[in-house]
């Protein structure tokens, strides 16, 4: 099964067949991890996430066009159920309550410091945004979604999207002026 | 000086605006500190987020995912569901309705047309096609011929009565066709 393309393992799931759809998790899962970890900001809730957006999915297999790619997909589902998850558990959690998980790749000694440090800021970044900018910013520069088709994902008018983009990059830009 | 607009850097910078558009924007930045300096924050929040790694998995999710999957409901072989019995059912009787009605109503059906003399490059008026329906469905055009190798209909149901046949056949084939729909819709396929 492993050498199987992603389209006809597609074909196989829509048609209900569990095992095929536990191959697609296997490889998918650790996209669909990040996605949730950007935009909600702790292994915990982001693993949580991912498993719905896999449940989801398979609960909605049937409306899935299968002649399209699958990832984005599941990243839309994703992008769209943390977007939920933090408009409902709504004061979103301050700056100081973000603990992000120490798992980023070490290069080296000193330099490890420096390179942790940094990608920390950013992720701290992301998540001071509230859900809404930080759902555009994840379709937009890590899903490199046109305005149109961010404005599809989330349901919202497409000049909703332009200006939050640009008010989530301006927060952004405060927030990473330190930065160097 | 007239500061670029929302708009103009989120297409600046998405490259969503044409060449032209461009040109303009790069020329008003650099006549125009506050719009760019204001440039250079946005620009680097897009190199921060594109250099941001992804966090490895921990641990395998397939398993979890996989044991809170519903259980699927087990749909029972076609020639087994309610929809393409039934289809199946009004299929015979619909070919067991319409051989007799074939025996006798070929060939009428086929001199009808032959009778039906349209003038050349005249499209029959409506009473004049009902007219010579009439002649169709009247018993004086009953053909003293049929098709041999089909069956008769029995004899109560011959002659003029020959209509109710008609309509009971008309009838199979509209449930046929809507159990057909149904069958589609429910992605079976259809049967007959």
């Amino acid at each position: 099964m492993n050498n199987k393309t992603d389209r006809s393992l597609i074909l196989l799931a829509a048609q209900g067949d569990r095992e095929v759809f536990g191959e697609l998790v296997r490889r998918h899962q650790s996209a669909i991890f990040n996605v949730a970890y950007r935009m909600l900001g702790n292994r915990h809730d982001a693993e949580d996430a991912a498993q719905e957006a896999f449940l989801r999915a398979y609960a909605a297999f049937e409306t899935f066009d299968t002649g399209r790619p699958l990832l984005p997909w599941l990243k839309r589902i994703t992008i769209n159920l943390c977007l939920n998850r933090l408009q409902k558990e709504r004061p979103t959690s301050s700056l100081e309550d973000l603990q992000l998980s120490p798992t980023e790749p070490r290069p080296g000694p000193e330099k490890q410091m420096v390179v942790h440090e940094r990608v920390e800021q950013v992720r701290t970044g992301i998540l001071s945004l509230p859900p809404r900018y930080r759902a555009v910013i994840e379709l937009r520069h890590f899903q490199n979604l046109k305005y149109k088709e961010i404005s599809d994902v989330l349901n919202r008018p497409l000049s909703d999207i332009k200006s939050d983009l640009y008010r989530a990059r301006r927060m952004l830009a405060e927030q990473l002026k330190d930065l160097k | 000086v007239k500061h670029l607009t929302e708009t103009q850097f989120n297409q600046y910078l998405d490259y969503e605006l044409d060449e032209e558009a461009q040109l303009q924007i790069e020329a008003h930045l650099e006549i125009c500190a506050k719009c760019r300096a204001l440039f250079n924050e946005l620009g680097m929040v897009f190199s921060t987020l594109a250099e941001l790694p992804d966090v490895p998995l921990d641990r395998d999710l397939t398993a979890s995912i996989m044991a809170n999957l519903p259980q699927t409901q087990q749909r029972p072989a076609l020639w087994r569901q309610p929809a393409f019995i039934m289809q199946s059912i009004l299929t015979i009787v619909l070919l067991i309705l319409s051989m007799p009605i074939f025996r006798i109503w070929g060939p009428r059906v086929v001199v009808w047309f032959q009778e039906l003399k349209l003038p050349t490059a005249q499209i029959p008026s409506l009473p004049m096609l009902l007219d010579h329906l009439a002649t169709l469905l009247s018993p004086a055009s009953y053909l003293p011929f049929t098709v041999p190798w089909l069956p008769e209909l029995p004899a109560q149901l011959s002659g003029p009565n020959v209509n109710i046949m008609l309509i009971l056949l008309i009838m199979t084939g509209v449930l046929w066709m809507i159990g057909n729909v149904s069958l589609l819709r429910n992605g079976s396929g259809a049967a007959g």
